[in-house]
């Protein structure tokens, strides 16, 4: 027992004075190691929150365009703004009794982008069978309700400038955070949700002033620039609460304010079939399905990290031959370190337990190493979803 | 103290390096049990073949060598090796410290490593012999920060912290100033006479060669041998 202390001894004793040489050889190992296990984490990540919800709703209606974008915006909130359907499209489908419908608009966000502002009716908290933490649902407009990971200061959230460079875009509102979510493991927790009303205020269709307060005429990039009664108040209300509520008004012809999509569940696969058929040469609509959608995303996302662990085998592969490189150097070097205790007539055993005691200090450090590059990178590093 | 019997025996034997032009014939040796011997000749006699010889670590290619009543030609390597770490003592005259590892390990090394002695016994011996020497307060320090003089006192540690039957001595003051060399010799000699152990010392400073009961000159028993 005393003769191993002593050799764990003199194999530290050599480690910690080659520290270059140690701390190299544990970085490559441990990032050789951690790299792909925080690959494919973040892939698995990424697929089981895909599989979240591909499937639910079965079919969707946005307007015609890239069915990715379209599907990925709707369903997980990822990627720029997508081109609106109206408020009419949305009144003809819901025409349809068999077609459970929940329109949801998705031009704002909060938290200086990071927090995507979904536009919906209360019922979505149905289908999507999310429930409150705290507090209660939205009922007015200027209310919200945030995802569980939704960070709020005071109990209110201001939304961002729609666009900076837009001088007559409606001004950011504060909202009043009225509830909290509980977590769902979803796009959801991270989430605003807002009724249409205060949506349709962020995108400058609904206002508040003082009457006496006419302000100026609707600019020509105004989304009121062509309703007749549109005008833009030298100061709009920023904050809605029960004092100033009643002047809260709406421009423009509500048919044609905008929505991003509409969530449809229907009865039964008949009525699905017909939906789709109605639709299928729309000019301006289409009809999606997320899980066909999201099946081909998969797939490339397997392929991807099937190229993602080739190329770290490849990597790792290279690493353990340069660590071999190091070893075997290390021991021409200490030739004559080792020639002193063959003359010592030291055992080769013994010798030998020297040199693999070194090693497995190493593995042993590369493997604690490991451990902790792995979780931090995993706590760290941004999450697939928001690197899209 | 000394005894008559002899615990080295050389008969005939003869060893040259390949591609070397020199080649070392001794027909006979024999050193007395406890005997402090100095082994002189001019430079490239073969005066540390001979050491490397008797110690094992080179193999002769005629003739036998029998240490302690063993002769090496009948051991394996491994035997060597047991043999070597148990029963010799070596002093190289280039230290051959390990130099990231401590004084104490370095003196301990071939304990450590080594097959058949006791580490208690040795670890209790350290304290005396590194005491003695005047290193106890280095025994943490690496080797690499020691001075020369140090140096040689750890070299000289190691190779008499297992007691060993026989010392061998390849020119261990040759870097040193007189008053470290008188250290280094009365530590040797005087540690060799405690345990009865036999020293076989190259040197070429006449004062180290006047500390030896015997002086053994290579060059005039391979002359001997010639003629």
């Amino acid at each position: 027992m005393n003769q191993l202390f002593a050799i764990i001894r003199l194999a530290w004793a050599y480690l910690t004075s080659h520290r270059k040489q140690s701390v190299a050889i544990l970085i490559a190992i441990s990032l050789a190691v951690s790299l792909p296990i925080v690959a494919s984490n973040i892939v698995r990540q990424y697929l089981q929150t895909l599989d979240t919800r591909s499937g639910n709703p079965p079919v969707m209606l946005s307007p015609r365009g890239s069915r990715f974008d379209a599907v990925l915006k709707v369903q997980y909130f990822l990627g720029e703004s997508l081109p609106s359907l109206q408020w009419q499209d949305v009144t003809h489908i819901t025409t349809n009794k068999s077609l459970r419908c929940i329109p949801v608009h998705l031009l704002h966000t909060a938290n200086a982008q990071a927090t995507p502002v979904i536009g919906t009716v209360r019922d979505y908290f149905t289908v999507r069978d999310l429930n409150l933490h705290s507090g209660h649902m939205f009922a007015q407009a200027g209310e919200c309700v945030v995802g569980a990971l939704v960070n709020v200061s005071d109990d209110v959230l201001q939304t961002d400038i729609s666009n900076p460079f837009d001088l007559s875009a409606a001004p950011p509102l504060i909202l009043t955070v009225v509830g909290r979510l509980q977590p769902s493991g979803t796009p959801d927790d991270q989430g605003v949700f807002v009724s249409l009303d205060t949506a349709w205020i962020l995108d400058g269709y609904g206002h508040g002033h003082d009457i006496a307060d006419q302000g100026t005429a609707a600019a020509n990039s105004s989304v009121l620039s062509a309703a007749t009664d549109g005008h833009r108040p030298n100061e709009s209300i920023r904050t809605i609460d029960e004092a100033n509520r009643h002047k809260i008004h709406f421009h423009g012809n509500p048919n044609l304010y905008p929505i991003s999509a509409v969530l449809i569940w229907p009865e039964t696969n008949r009525d699905q079939v017909v939906l789709e058929g109605n639709y299928i040469n729309h000019k301006s609509l289409q009809v999606l399905r997320p899980d066909v959608e999201i099946d081909t995303i998969m797939r490339y996302v397997f392929q991807m990290n099937t190229i993602l662990q080739r190329i770290f085998l490849l990597l790792g592969s290279v690493t353990l031959l340069l660590i071999a490189v190091i070893i075997f150097q290390s021991l021409n070097a200490r030739k004559h370190d080792l020639e002193t205790m063959k003359l010592l007539g030291c055992s080769r055993l013994q010798v030998f337990k020297l040199l693999g005691t070194e090693l497995f200090l190493l593995l042993i450090g590369s493997a604690l190493l490991t451990v902790v590059v792995t979780a931090a990178l995993i706590a760290t590093l941004p999450s697939l979803e928001s690197l899209l | 103290m000394q005894n008559t019997k002899p615990i080295i025996i050389v008969e005939n034997i003869t060893f040259q390096y390949p591609g070397s032009e020199f080649k070392l014939d001794l027909p006979k040796l024999e050193v007395a049990v406890g005997a402090q011997c100095a082994i002189t000749g001019s430079s490239g006699c073969g005066k540390t073949t001979l050491l490397r010889l008797l110690s094992g670590i080179e193999n002769t290619q005629i003739g036998e060598i029998t240490i302690k009543g063993q002769r090496l030609s009948e051991l394996s390597n491994r035997g060597i090796r047991n043999f070597r770490n148990r029963e010799f003592g070596f002093i190289f005259q280039d230290f051959r410290l390990v130099e990231y590892l401590s004084l104490r390990d370095n003196i301990l090394l071939g304990v450590t490593l080594g097959n058949k002695i006791n580490p208690a016994s040795a670890i209790a011996r350290l304290d005396e012999l590194t005491n003695r020497v005047g290193i106890a307060h280095l025994l943490n320090r690496r080797v690499s920060k020691l001075s020369r003089g140090e140096m040689q006192r750890v070299a000289v540690c190691r190779a008499l912290i297992h007691n060993p039957s026989v010392i061998f001595a390849d020119e261990p003051t040759a870097n040193l100033d007189p008053k470290n060399s008188a250290v280094i010799w009365e530590l040797i000699n005087s540690e060799a006479r405690s345990n009865n152990a036999t020293v076989l010392a190259v040197t070429h400073d006449t004062d180290s060669i006047n500390r030896f009961e015997q002086v053994l000159d290579l060059e005039s028993l391979m002359e001997t041998a010639a003629s």
